[in-house]
């Protein structure tokens, strides 16, 4: 019984740092706004001409040079379009909702409508999965 | 419980492919490659004035640098990885960017360590180009991995100016080549500065076409675990010129085609160049065990030749010297020949082919070819000593020693000592 608690809370351990592990890039300019990309086709960053080009399967992010302020590996994505852009189907049913379990939203997922919603931690929920997505203003 | 240990491993193999990511950081020929998990945890890559670019503490130029980000991925940790070729390629552990600088001209790639470094890379030598040069003050891992090198200018092929522990670590099942230019200004084609500790399985080619092939300054080890073949296919001079010692536990050494001595061991001096270096093996050759294959051709040359003691209690010794004056084993002060007390008569084994007449020197001095040759005493244990029949030097004449020999043991085939 010991051993297979042990075992249990090891899993337990494993799921968390799979849990953590990276899946955007986050651009961040001057301004503080800030662009996440999908990992999950890989990203190409060029610098040229004075510009950050940054290409991803998900879409692209350019920027000028001096208008950069930071990057990083993400967890989350920092809008709820960067989440579920490559993941979610076009019209599938998406269902927000806040930390505290109150339904934000219940939308048809579009691409090419924005999901305005203030800073904060949200669950976002589309296709049977779970997402956790930080929003930054 | 053994089950769940099972499942407990397959679950993190599986966990940590599913969760590695790298960021790649291409500047020209060289890639520093980063874990994202682990830039992820410092969080920020900070950009300054728009021409610089903070990656995990290291500041890297703009202009010509592209990035990568990879979905799946992991770098090997401490790990520098030349892939030689008509544009050769390095990729390195990109935790290692603010401590090696690396070049690429051409086909030749350097790699200078700052002395801050303190932990060892691997440097992992794959394809084919000209030459690699590695400086630094930590001690480092030289991978050969299927290398091909041949110098072209005034440098060794393999050249590391480090006066520190080098692993030699011979991929096992893989070819590797060294060739220098007779252009070469360094000892050899194949230049270790510090100490060489050979290891692994690979086959490794050596030639020198200006001075000596092989060469430490200080101590060679062949490790138990150099289970490889090391041929020196000719030089200019010694095949292996080593200071300080030679130990041999393993592997198998082929040389020839040397115009030196195919293995020539020798004191190591202090800095003043007359004071000797305060070391009980200085100027020794211990072998444990391998083989050893040393032919010598040319006049006055010895196949394995110590300027101190000479230690033999395992492993084979072919030795064969056809020059005028050639010996097949110089020792400058005292051999021992097998184990005290032991009965053994086959290990060591020392097989001694002489066919050379007397050498005269333009000074007038003459040296006479000798299977063995030991300036003080021959101490002789066990294991076995056996003459080539074929041999021109006669049985009486193969061994000759100036001191005291003292037999209690082993055995000698076709050889008297003198």
């Amino acid at each position: 019984m010991k051993k297979a608690i042990l075992f249990l809370a090891a899993c337990f351990c494993l799921a968390i740092a799979k849990a953590e592990s990276v899946k955007y890039m986050t651009f961040q300019t001057t301004d503080g706004t800030e662009h996440s990309l999908s990992l999950s086709g890989g990203i190409d960053i060029s610098f040229a001409n004075g510009e950050l080009v940054a290409k991803a399967a998900d879409g692209e992010f350019r920027a000028p040079l001096t208008e950069m302020r930071d990057m990083w590996f993400a967890v989350e994505a920092t809008s709820i379009q960067e989440a579920l852009i490559d993941t979610v189907a076009e019209g599938m049913p998406v269902k927000i909702v806040s930390t505290d379990g109150r339904t934000k939203m219940e939308v048809r997922w579009s691409q090419n409508s924005p999901l305005a919603l203030p800073a904060g931690i949200y669950i976002v929920q589309a296709e049977g999965k779970t997402y956790k997505v930080i929003i930054k203003k | 419980m053994k089950r769940l240990s099972l499942l407990f491993i397959l679950a993190v193999s599986v966990v940590c492919e599913v969760c590695s990511q790298t960021l790649d950081v291409r500047c020209g020929s060289v890639t520093w490659r980063y874990d994202a998990n682990v830039l992820s945890a410092a969080r920020k890559m900070s950009f300054s004035a728009g021409s610089q670019l903070n990656v995990g503490g290291a500041m890297f130029d703009l202009a010509g640098t592209m990035l990568r980000a990879n979905p799946s991925g992991q770098p090997e940790a401490l790990t520098v990885e030349v892939q030689f070729g008509d544009s050769p390629q390095i990729i390195a552990d990109g935790s290692l960017a603010d401590y090696l600088t690396c070049k690429v001209e051409g086909r030749k790639v350097s790699i200078t360590a700052s002395p801050q470094l303190t932990q060892e890379v691997v440097y992992r030598l794959s394809g084919t180009g000209e030459s690699f040069t590695l400086t630094g003050d930590y001690k480092s891992t030289i991978e050969l991995n299927g290398v091909t090198l041949k110098a072209t200018g005034t440098t060794p092929a393999l050249y590391i100016v480090n006066g520190k522990r080098i692993d030699i670590q011979c991929a096992a099942g893989t070819t590797n080549y060294f060739e220098d230019a007779a252009a070469n200004t360094a000892k050899s084609a194949f230049y270790v500065k510090g100490h060489a500790e050979w290891k692994g399985g690979g086959t490794v080619n050596i030639l020198g076409n200006a001075r000596h092939a092989y060469s430490s300054n200080e101590y060679t080890d062949l490790k138990a675990s150099f289970t490889g073949t090391l041929n020196i296919l000719g030089a200019k001079s010694d095949g292996m010129h080593i200071e300080q010692y030679l130990i041999v536990n393993g592997g198998t050494v082929n040389v020839s085609k040397t115009l030196g001595d195919a293995i020539d061991v020798s004191y190591t001096y202090e800095d003043d160049g007359v004071t000797l270096t305060n070391d009980s093996l200085n100027g020794q050759v211990h072998i444990k065990n391998g083989v050893l294959n040393l032919t010598v051709d040319a006049d006055d040359t010895k196949a394995l030749k110590s300027d101190d003691c000479m230690l033999i209690t395992g492993g084979t010794i072919n030795a064969v010297a056809n020059g005028n004056g050639s010996r097949g084993i110089n020792v400058g002060i005292d051999l021992t020949v097998g184990t005290k007390g032991s009965t053994d008569q086959t290990n060591p084994y020392i097989y001694l082919t002489a066919n050379g007449n007397t050498y005269t020197a333009p000074d007038g001095d003459t040296a006479k070819c000798r299977g063995i040759k030991v300036k003080r005493n021959f101490y002789f244990y066990s294991g076995l000593i056996k003459r080539n029949p074929t041999s021109k030097v006669s049985s009486t004449k193969m061994v000759d020693v100036d001191g005291l020999p003292t037999v209690s043991g082993g055995k000698l085939d076709g050889v008297t000592i003198n």
